[in-house]
């Protein structure tokens, strides 16, 4: 075991565990905030897996933007400050989503360690360098990355349009 | 010649059957020209043909509709024409055309909306009718005699129901139907039997093989019964007469033409036609008079108890036609058909103007009913004397035709009886008790229909022009007349009732073996006039019907018919509608139940399926996801 | 050195929990978090794979014979994964403001009581309105 794995697996058990209390929790705005202690042990997770700018990525966008407009709706729907049993569905839907997750987690998790069995990998850093990064975002990624401006920008006017008073004036 | 003549007594009055049916609604004129000018010449044809068969001898093997090659057997369908068939074609032919010309003033006018009369759809089934009764005669195959037997019963049925807006009518048409139709079943499975076992339905050839005792004995036996189930079918006789006064519920000129002078003497005349197959099988023609004795003496009784005047004259015929199977059962020759046959037209004559002058009376009185009749004498004389006329041919009165006829049946019978046959005894014995029955019941009908005093209704004012009055009751009372139409025919049917008896003096071929002997002519005369007599007596008794001497439960057990209908009902009509009902419960119940529970089932299924669309977006996602999960692990267990 | 059974554990472990997340919450923007950490798990396995040596999982189970293939210069695994991570910001955008529309109208952002599109949900109508808006709820 070396120590790029001892710190792997604390930064994934962390990642796994506030995962689980921000989809079992009772206060909503805990639950969104256990979301950011997840993301961002993830973004750790990155890190050690040598991708520094998708981590820093993780941390800017999910973190810092996806989070908070999570917040900003839970506030603007008026979700209960309080410890609420109502925002988990009824006892059967449940256990049907708990058969379906655990068999999904099973069948991906299953398929990959046939796949991968007890192979390991050297983890370059390097290669996750913002240098190696911009090259080939610029280089050969440019066409998804300009579409993918395009796509913010639809989204940032459909979010608009979609939420636009329509009261005739 | 003949042949040809044949060949048209049926060809007319079929092609103007339909000629009447599809133009009659045109016009009525139309309709009733079509049907008398098709009546009139298919008696031409048939006089025509009687005198080429006089002169010529018969003549077989007219081609009437070809040859039919079954592979069993070949089957020619062909007329036939010779004495029997000429001379009951012409009794046919007459009284078919007076009954026509009858019902144009019968059933005249169009009716009242809820009672039409419907005269072109009745003038040519009529003509039709004539068509199918000459066909059976003529018939010289089984099956072209069967063709002609069902016809006819097609006719009945219609021509019984013709006011169909009556449900009485239309319960005693279906009733005559099924019937009868018991009774074709026989003729069927006879016609099939022969074919089978002797291999032809010809009657020449069957008869010729019959007499030169060529034919297997079983064969013969059973298609001679099967056929006597016909002939008491269609000629109303016990156990299958229930039909007959039922049938009565017809307009009063069918029930002269088909249910007395016509269709209920096809049956005796099929046997007469066979009488060779008859003559070799033993027993058949002792059922036949064993038949033809009950149907005699018990008609003639319940006639005595009859309220209404049609089913009086309904239970006549029955009696009636008894005499004529009883002559024919008693033959012991090929020729010794002739008392029957005799009787057969004698009948023809005087019961078809026994009902005509029926109708006329219910035309005078507007009713049907004896207890609405009454004073006829006084009214109307004329008619009253034709009524007088026509009882006393039927009551056996000499000279007159019914006399000469029913005592050669009586005679016969009482040669076969000392020639030791015992179906000589039954039917001579039966027929004297029935001679006496036949004259109480004539002289009740005249006495309660002529004599008296007259009701309100006879004495309306009719619609025509008042002829002068004959015998009015008062001077200021002017009686209801009857129309031209309905009076004429009344005197051609009249004529062969007073002088049909000349016949015997120069009998031709058919009728030659025939005779009346003077011991058993006086008894059966002096029985008949006790009858009559005793009957036209009863005024001096308080009442004016006889048979209120009878014991009250005794008349209405005879007015019923012995309850035959009952037991008719019990053995037959409600087994078959408690299976009809079963039949359609387990239609309903079990095979629709399966149809039902489909729909059901599929209901059942869509409220299930239905349940998947809860309308819960995450639920969606998780079936999607399941479902994708399914497949994976089914690709990677299968790879 | 790192096995990669850990990356893989950890990935399908957060795919199963966001699963579970998508489906067993009432609250809309509670599902939309369990869509989040299914979409990160994906991230998760993309950058696991960028970091596998030339030739990929092929040539760690068994040695390659060509030892001439370098990585690929284009780093697809991280690539990617910054542009998932672009999509799920759009993504959530959009969606949160389709929430913020339902709350408009019904008041509620609870998925369990606006089921008219099933059959068999309490207030399904075989004939619904000529499509007018909903009312609209003032804040």
């Amino acid at each position: 075991m070396s120590g790029q794995e001892i710190l792997f697996g604390a930064l994934a058990v962390l990642a796994v565990a506030s995962g689980l209390i921000a989809v079992t929790g009772t206060r909503v705005v805990h639950c969104a905030l256990w979301l950011v202690v997840s993301l961002g042990s993830l973004a750790g997770v990155y890190l050690v897996l040598g991708a520094e700018v998708v981590a820093l990525v993780q941390l800017l966008v999910y973190v810092g933007a996806v989070v908070v407009l999570v917040l900003f709706a839970l506030m603007l729907t008026r979700a209960p400050i309080s410890p609420s049993r109502r925002l988990d569905a009824p006892p059967a839907q449940r256990i049907a989503a708990a058969v379906v997750g655990v068999a999904v987690a099973g069948v991906v998790g299953g398929a990959l360690m046939i796949a991968v069995g007890d192979t390991a990998i050297q983890v370059d850093a390097g290669r996750g360098a913002p240098r190696p990064i911009a090259t080939a975002i610029f280089g050969g990624w440019v066409l998804p990355f300009e579409i993918l401006s395009v796509l913010l920008l639809a989204a940032l006017i459909a979010a608009l349009a979609v939420t636009r008073d329509r009261t005739p004036r | 010649m003949r042949q040809n003549a044949a060949l048209l007594t049926v060809v007319i009055p079929a092609v103007f059957a339909a000629f009447g049916l599809a133009t009659g609604r045109i016009s009525r004129p139309w309709a009733e020209q079509s049907a008398l000018v098709g009546t009139g010449a298919a008696l031409a044809a048939a006089v025509v043909e009687l005198l080429a068969v006089l002169r010529d001898g018969p003549a077989g093997a007219v081609g009437f509709l070809g040859r039919v090659d079954t592979g069993a057997a070949v089957i020619n369908l062909d007329l036939r024409a010779d004495q029997l068939s000429a001379t009951v074609g012409v009794a046919v032919g007459v009284v078919a055309l007076c009954v026509q010309i009858y019902s144009t003033a019968y059933l005249a006018g169009e009716g009242t909306p809820e009672a039409p009369t419907r005269y072109p759809a009745y003038a040519a089934t009529v003509t039709m009718f004539t068509a199918a009764m000459m066909l059976v005669i003529h018939a010289d195959d089984l099956v072209a005699l069967l063709i002609g037997w069902e016809a006819m019963g097609l006719a009945s049925y219609l021509l019984v129901g013709h006011h169909s807006e009556r449900p009485a009518a239309r319960a005693a048409a279906v009733k005559a139907f099924l019937v009868t139709r018991v009774g074709d079943l026989g003729v069927l499975m006879a016609v099939v039997v022969l074919l089978i076992g002797a291999g032809t339905t010809s009657i020449s050839s069957l008869t010729a093989r019959a007499a030169a005792d060529d034919l297997p004995g079983t064969v013969l036996a059973g298609a001679a019964v099967l056929l006597l189930a016909g002939v008491a079918g269609k000629s109303a006789q016990f156990p299958l007469h229930t039909w007959l006064p039922d049938a009565m519920e017809g307009p009063t000129p069918i029930s002269a033409l088909i249910h007395a002078a016509t269709m209920v003497a096809a049956g005796v005349f099929l046997v007469a036609r066979l009488l060779p197959l008859y003559l070799v099988v033993p027993g058949a023609l002792g059922v036949a008079a064993v038949i033809a004795a009950i149907s005699m003496l018990g008609a003639a009784l319940a006639a005595l108890a009859q309220d209404d005047l049609k089913r009086l004259l309904a239970w006549s015929t029955i009696s009636q036609v008894a005499y004529m199977l009883g002559g024919v059962a008693v033959a012991r020759d090929a020729g010794g058909a002739a008392p029957g046959i005799f009787h057969l037209l004698s009948h023809a004559a005087f019961k078809a103007l026994l009902f005509l002058v029926a109708g006329c009376v219910i035309h005078v009185t507007g009713s049907t009913m004896l207890t609405d009749m009454g004073g006829l004498r006084r009214t109307h004389r004329w008619l009253s004397w034709v009524l007088a006329l026509g009882l006393a041919s039927l009551a056996g009165l000499p000279p007159l035709s019914g006399f000469w006829s029913k005592e050669a049946v009586l005679t016969a019978a009482d040669d076969a009886a000392h020639a030791g046959a015992w179906t000589g005894w039954v039917v001579l014995l039966s027929g004297l008790a029935t001679t006496l029955v036949t004259g109480l019941y004539a002289g009740r009908a005249w006495s309660m229909v002529a004599l008296g005093s007259p009701r309100p209704a006879q004495m309306q004012v009719g619609d025509a022009v008042t002829e002068e009055p004959h015998e009015t009751p008062a001077p200021e009372q002017d009686v209801h007349k009857l129309p031209a139409a309905m009076t004429w025919p009344l005197v051609v049917l009249a004529i062969p009732t007073l002088l049909l008896g000349l016949v015997l003096i120069r009998p031709s071929d058919l009728l030659a073996e025939m005779h009346v002997d003077i011991v058993t002519g006086v008894t059966g005369a002096l029985l008949a006039l006790a009858g009559l007599g005793w009957a036209l007596s009863a005024p001096r008794l308080g009442a004016i019907d006889i048979s209120a001497a009878l014991p009250a439960p005794a008349r209405v057990l005879l007015r019923d018919g012995y309850r035959l209908d009952d037991v008719q009902r019990a053995l037959v009509v409600r087994p078959a509608m408690a299976v009809a009902r079963s039949v359609r419960s387990g239609d309903r119940d079990v095979i629709d139940a399966y149809v039902r529970g489909v729909a059901r089932a599929s209901r059942w299924a869509g409220g299930v399926a239905r349940r998947a669309q809860g309308g819960l977006a995450t639920g969606y996602v998780a079936w999607a996801v399941f479902g994708a999960v399914v497949v994976g692990v089914a690709g990677m267990v299968i790879t | 050195m790192i096995h990669l059974v850990g990356p893989v554990v950890l990935a399908a472990a957060l795919a199963g929990i966001g699963i579970y997340g998508l489906l067993a919450r009432r609250n809309a923007v509670l599902v939309l978090i369990g869509a989040e950490l299914l979409l990160n798990a994906v991230n998760v396995l993309l950058v696991t794979a960028s970091a596998l040596p030339a030739g990929g999982l092929a040539a760690l189970l068994q040695p390659p014979t060509d030892t001439t293939l370098g990585a690929d210069p284009l780093l697809p695994g991280q690539v990617m994964t910054i542009f998932v991570i672009t999509i799920a910001a759009a993504e959530i955008g959009v969606a949160l403001a389709i929430v913020l529309l339902l709350f408009r109208a019904r008041a509620t952002s609870d998925l369990t009581a606006v089921r008219e599109l099933g059959e068999a949900s309490a207030t399904y109508t075989e004939t619904p309105g000529a499509g007018e808006w909903p009312e609209r709820v003032t804040t």
